[in-house]
């Protein structure tokens, strides 16, 4: 149990300060080009217990797949977990691209940013969470 | 997506069947249902939208994840390899 939290607290800092650089520095631009589709500064401020409970449940849920399915895998099975669940959720990105007017580059580097951000999820989720057997053997 | 999906429960279920399918298909509705919560905070979508892309999320994913278990079987090789490596 020590482990699951320790594992859900290294990946959910990771999460918040990726979310924030990826976001907020790096696609800012790419955001302002279209105003339209995004609440603006005020209402997001308000709402921003949302992002923070949204991030909560990916870590959460991404923690009990690789402890319930994967540990004992380490470091490889953990990205091989975060691999997978980001190329399924390319997939549903590319289902939202069909029918909301979002930028196809923003789908892109979203994207890719999802994809380096599970694979450092996996790789601290694998790298930190051991199973209990493991550890008392 | 469902390619993908697939692959997960193959890897995450060898053998195990429906309900350790529908497990794995619950929690990734959960997983997915994260960035839902973050488009409700940054897109101006309604409350009822959210719900319906949460609940939608997780009823698809836990009905695939059954079904996948239900028909996914390892070849016996596989299934011998899993059991080897969890002792």
């Amino acid at each position: 149990m020590k482990r699951f939290i320790l594992a859900f607290i290294a990946a959910y800092i990771f999460l918040f300060v990726w979310g924030w650089l990826l976001n907020g520095v790096l696609l800012k631009d790419l955001y302002a080009e279209t105003p339209n589709l995004w609440r603006s500064q005020s209402e997001m401020a308000g709402l921003f217990h949302w992002i923070v409970i949204g991030q909560a449940l990916v870590v959460f849920s991404f923690v009990m797949i690789y402890a319930s399915g994967f540990a004992g895998g380490g470091v490889l099975a953990g990205i091989r977990l975060g691999v997978l669940l980001e190329l399924a959720a390319i997939g549903m990105r590319l289902g939202f691209y069909a029918v909301q007017p979002i930028p196809g580059r923003l789908i892109l580097y979203g994207s890719i940013g999802g994809l380096i951000e599970m694979v450092i999820v996996g790789a601290m989720v694998g790298a930190i969470y051991k199973p209990a057997s493991a550890g008392t053997s | 997506m469902a390619f993908f999906f697939t692959l997960l429960c193959a890897r995450y279920v060898p053998g195990g069947g429906a309900g350790a399918g529908a497990m794995l298909g619950f929690l990734v509705g959960l997983v997915y249902a994260g960035p839902h919560l973050i488009s409700f905070a940054v897109q101006p979508l309604t409350f009822k939208i959210l719900c319906g892309w949460i609940a939608g999320a997780v009823i698809q994913f836990t009905i695939a994840g059954a079904v996948v278990g239900a028909i996914y079987k390892p070849a016996a090789g596989h299934l011998m390899y899993v059991k080897e490596r969890s002792r």
